[in-house]
């Protein structure tokens, strides 16, 4: 089967976690032994060659896939798959593909979209953003800060999209200096971008640690130039919302109500030629 | 602490912190309940008044009760090394703790974070705590206590 970065990390962290529990005397349980236990292993039933050669999977490799230096191959890590999860330190569920990731984004762009992206509407949303609004929650007034990347997924409908957020109070004026003061409070999180039937681009954010993703519908766009750099777009966004409810949306095709609408203007272009 | 929170937002996620309330604080911008807001009032709570973290003021081993996620999981999942250094450095940090869906903090930080050397160095940290209170975390015998053996030490 092929694997996804996610389910890689389950089987790194599981073998080092079997690594640490069969060690001895505060030792991780050595490479060689680890092997010879995956490859000797009921579940997986491998040999070594009679002639007294190595086996093909080699302790330098099992190593090398530890420290996250290169991955193994598909039939490798099958054997980790099976062994791991035979000895208790992987769940069969922890190897289903993620509630959400590339193929929802396809299915969502299938329902959504209709469509492929507008040409070139991607470039033109590479970049910095800000929208100045009033929370719910408060009389203060605030300004929000997005720096969006968008690559083009090939041979797909969809882009990739990566995004920095950070807010300021709206009376701060110095938003530059003020972001390298607080640049820890940037929030980076990852997401898909795909074609939009009613309005043009849906972008998907989520954050997979909670589980919940933020649909974005922009509305309107207005690229900037060469000369001005201006530029804006109009959006609603919804609140997050949990991932089984956006992939749900694959079946039910509901438009997500949006919680606000914002109006985003251009702050600084990545690249002058965009736009 | 020794300066009040910037925003309401930040006075939530420090009741939050220090056993006012229960959940995630919510984020009046989004309407989400942030788990990023808790890693940003722990930070400035670090900055401004140390002792206020490090001397039992904020729970340092808080859940969020909907889903189980510990502090040290958001810090993994997130590859957020300053709030792991912080969480890290303090005595009462728990390692050994699952989420709702059994995962370990090292699990969030190869799978979400992406950070092998910090999903490393958590299992250690997993393994060593276990071993000092007797604990099986994983494998065949997870969740029993260990029987000492003959060679002074850690048990299968």
């Amino acid at each position: 089967m092929a694997y996804t970065e996610e389910q890689i990390g389950y089987l790194r962290d599981a073998l080092a976690r079997y690594r640490d529990m069969e060690g001895r005397n505060l030792r991780p349980l050595p490479w060689k032994s680890v092997l010879d236990r995956i490859l000797m292993a009921d579940a997986t039933r491998h040999e070594y060659p009679e002639d007294g050669s190595l086996p093909e999977f080699k302790e330098e490799a099992l190593r090398r896939f530890a420290s996250g230096t290169s991955v193994l191959s598909e039939d490798k890590l099958d054997d980790l798959r099976t062994f791991f999860t035979a000895e208790g330190y992987l769940q069969t569920r922890d190897m289903e593909v993620a509630g959400w990731s590339l193929p929802a984004a396809l299915a969502l762009s299938a329902l959504f979209a209709r469509k492929a992206l507008p040409e070139g509407h991607l470039d033109a949303l590479n970049g910095e953003y800000e929208a100045v609004f009033q929370p719910e929650a408060g009389p203060d007034w605030v300004r929000t800060c997005h720096d969006l990347t968008i690559t083009p997924v090939a041979g797909t409908p969809v882009a990739k999209v990566t995004r920095g957020t950070i807010t300021f109070p709206h009376e701060v004026s110095d938003i530059a200096a003020a972001k390298r003061q607080k640049a820890h409070k940037i929030h980076r999180s990852t997401g898909y971008c795909a074609g939009d039937a009613l309005s043009g681009i849906m972008l998907i954010i989520r954050d997979d640690v909670i589980e919940r993703a933020e649909l974005i519908n922009i509305t309107r766009l207005v690229p900037g130039t060469k000369t001005n750099g201006a530029g804006e777009f109009e959006a609603e966004v919804t609140v997050p919302r949990a991932l089984e409810e956006v992939s749900a949306l694959q079946e039910t095709p509901a438009r997500a109500a949006p919680a606000r609408r914002l109006v985003f203007t251009r702050s600084k272009t990545k690249d002058a030629g965009h736009g | 602490m020794a300066e009040t929170p910037e925003t309401p937002i930040e006075a939530a996620a420090l009741e939050t912190l220090t056993g006012g309330r229960t959940e995630l604080p919510v984020d009046a911008t989004t309407g989400d309940r942030n788990a990023q807001l808790l890693i940003d009032c722990i930070k400035a709570v670090v900055a401004i008044d140390p002792a206020f973290f490090f001397e039992g003021e904020i729970n340092v081993n808080w859940a969020d009760p909907k889903t189980g996620l510990t502090l040290l999981h958001l810090a993994a999942g997130y590859a957020d090394r300053e709030l792991f250094r912080l969480l890290l450095a303090h005595p009462d940090t728990d390692y050994t703790v699952q989420d709702g869906r059994g995962r370990f903090a090292s699990t969030m930080a190869f799978v979400h974070g992406g950070d092998v050397a910090m999903g490393r160095l958590l299992v250690k940290k997993q393994g060593d705590q276990a071993r000092e209170a007797g604990l099986i975390l994983y494998g065949p015998g997870a969740g029993h206590i260990r029987l000492d053996d003959d060679d002074g030490g850690d048990i299968k």
